[in-house]
């Protein structure tokens, strides 16, 4: 706890200067203490706040506390990868249409926001099956599955949009997301949810809604879209007690779920989440011939 | 190593460039502080200075970047004049390595290597020669702060490492010359280098490495088998300094590392500064695997 009070107030006055800076305004004496990272109280922008400094100002303020802003050029490019690693259950839905409960016991997901690309490892169960090793991996456009990392590559056609959801879905790429949507046309949307601010935009024609705690930590992303595995639906992860793994200012959630419409298709808790790792994604060179 | 020293040049060197560039340590000979004036980095171009067989002459002081002058207070203090998040050397420090990681143009090692670089890049305060007052070697060191250049041979010489330099390090680089029988087989941090001209580019060989120095401060290692290209290019007085790295062992295809564009320093009392002497005294104090 020590150690989070000590990287939370550095993180938290980086994001009062940059407020007091931004645009000349100055802080509101209407501002809330908030608790961030459970450290201590704080003064944080509250929603109506952000609201009113507009999509700038309020999602580069959720992407420093997020530990996406860097260095003294306040780069919005510093962090481009992720590895999260981590346990649960998942669901998915069979040919047959019935759904079919896992336990996962590794749980390894790796980003490349830039590329963009993911590689998701597996190890799990389930009561009817034998244990599974799973590696699904995006890249660009296309999805393959590998038989180690990097090895013995299969196309797997129709899964290059759903595993690229993956990425956006996490909070840092739904921010990575919503800092490039910041032009005159990405057409970045503010809203207050019962108090809780709401940052909406459209990525490749789907609308991504993220909502901030009151920690301005991201607590739940949604995505509308047509999955090639569930059709029309929406695409909701929820995210909470955060924790900053490594020191270095980048909190992740602990606690992750996904829904997939009514279903829970993921449950996974974090046991450790890597900024910037070395995680590259070439084809195997099996496809390659 | 001196520990206290490497980190506080690496700090002033965050705070002063924020890694985005760094200016090397090149120092004035005389006045209250190190001169980095860029007004007297004059940039305006001129022609290329030819030797005299007509190939382009690389000779000179050169500086990464674009220096910013040093402020210095009414004590003779050196202040930081670059905006570190609350002023924080710890977080110029934690910013800078992070930025360092987010370079997209990474060596793609094989498959099979992969968990070695992410253990390597995890342990690097342990695993890292450099940190343990070793050289950084080639092509890690990047190119050289000084370039005297004869018809036959150049010798390069290095600074501190806030450039990226490797600590007064030298290399005396023969020109049409084969690979040294001896020297191209005896596993050093620098190698063994041999120069041509292709055009008005010098092309430097570099084969004979151990294995024990990195391409890069992220983990990424390599073996004897390491065999580097450097090229360097002089246009006027701006100098283009590229390497490519090649192991066929753990690489699957050429590393083609990122360019850096160097300028001839102009002020004749520019010098280079000796490097810390290296003492390693601060391993057993480490705590945490924190990147440095």
């Amino acid at each position: 706890m020590n150690r989070l009070f000590i990287l939370a107030v550095p993180a938290l006055c980086a994001v009062i200067t940059m407020l007091s800076n931004a645009q000349g305004i100055a802080q509101s004496k209407q501002t809330t203490p908030r608790s961030t990272l459970g450290a201590r109280k704080v003064v944080l922008p509250t929603t109506a706040e952000l609201i009113a400094r507009g999509p700038k100002v309020a999602v580069e303020t959720a992407a420093e506390v997020l530990g996406l802003v860097r260095g003294a050029q306040r780069s919005t490019t510093a962090v481009n990868t992720m590895e999260l690693v981590g346990n649960g259950t998942m669901a998915e839905r069979a040919a047959d249409g019935t759904w079919r409960d896992y336990k996962v016991t590794r749980f390894t997901e790796s980003f490349d926001f830039v590329i963009p690309a993911a590689r998701l490892e597996l190890e799990r169960s389930s009561p009817n099956t034998s244990p599974q090793r799973q590696i699904q991996v995006v890249a660009g456009k296309q999805a393959w599955d590998e038989e180690k990392p990097g090895i013995n590559g299969t196309p797997v056609a129709d899964a290059a949009d759903d595993r690229r959801r993956e990425i956006w879905l996490t909070p840092q790429g739904a921010l990575w997301g919503a800092l490039r949507a910041l032009t005159p046309e990405g057409g970045v949307q503010l809203a207050n949810e019962q108090g809780n601010l709401a940052i909406g935009y459209s990525l490749n024609g789907e609308p991504i809604k993220l909502v901030l705690n009151s920690a301005l930590l991201p607590d739940k992303v949604q995505l509308q879209a047509h999955s090639a595995a569930y059709g029309d639906m929406v695409l909701e992860a929820n995210y909470s007690q955060y924790k900053d793994f490594e020191g270095y200012l980048f909190p992740c959630p602990t606690r992750m779920t996904y829904k997939a419409g009514a279903h829970t298709i993921r449950n996974v808790m974090i046991t450790n989440c890597v900024v910037n790792p070395y995680v590259i994604f070439p084809m195997p060179a099996n496809m390659k011939k | 190593m001196t520990r206290h020293a490497w980190r506080s040049s690496l700090i002033l060197a965050a705070l002063v460039g924020g890694f985005s560039f760094v200016p090397i340590a090149l120092h004035a000979q005389y006045g209250s502080a190190p001169s980095r004036d860029a007004s007297r980095s004059k940039t305006a171009s001129f022609a290329t200075p030819r030797m005299a067989d007509g190939h382009p002459d690389l000779s000179g002081l050169w500086m990464v970047g674009v220096a910013r002058p040093v402020v210095v207070d009414e004590k003779g203090n050196v202040v930081m004049n670059g905006a570190a998040r609350e002023g924080s050397g710890a977080n110029a420090e934690r910013d800078g390595f992070l930025r360092k990681r987010m370079d997209p143009n990474r060596p793609v090692y094989k498959p099979e290597y992969w968990d070695k670089v992410q253990y390597l890049d995890d342990h690097e305060v342990s695993e890292d020669s450099y940190f343990h007052c070793n050289p950084l070697g080639v092509p890690r060191q990047g190119p050289p702060a000084k370039i005297v250049q004869t018809a036959k041979e150049l010798i390069f010489l290095y600074e501190a490492p806030a450039a990226g330099g490797g600590r007064n390090a030298y290399r005396i680089i023969p020109i049409d010359r084969p690979h040294h029988p001896v020297a191209s087989q005896d596993q050093t941090w620098m190698g063994d280098s041999v120069a041509k001209w292709d055009g008005d580019t010098l092309v430097v060989d570099v084969v004979g490495f151990n294995d024990v120095s990195w391409l890069d401060i992220e983990g990424y290692f390599h073996t004897t088998a390491l065999h580097v290209i450097e090229r360097l290019r002089r246009e006027g007085n701006t100098l283009t300094y590229q390497a490519t790295a090649d192991d066929p062992k753990v690489l699957m295809t050429p590393w083609v590392m990122n360019p850096v564009t160097l300028t001839l320093v102009m002020d004749p009392d520019a010098y280079i500064i000796e490097d810390y002497p290296c003492h390693e005294r601060d391993e057993e104090h480490l705590v945490t695997t924190e990147h440095h």
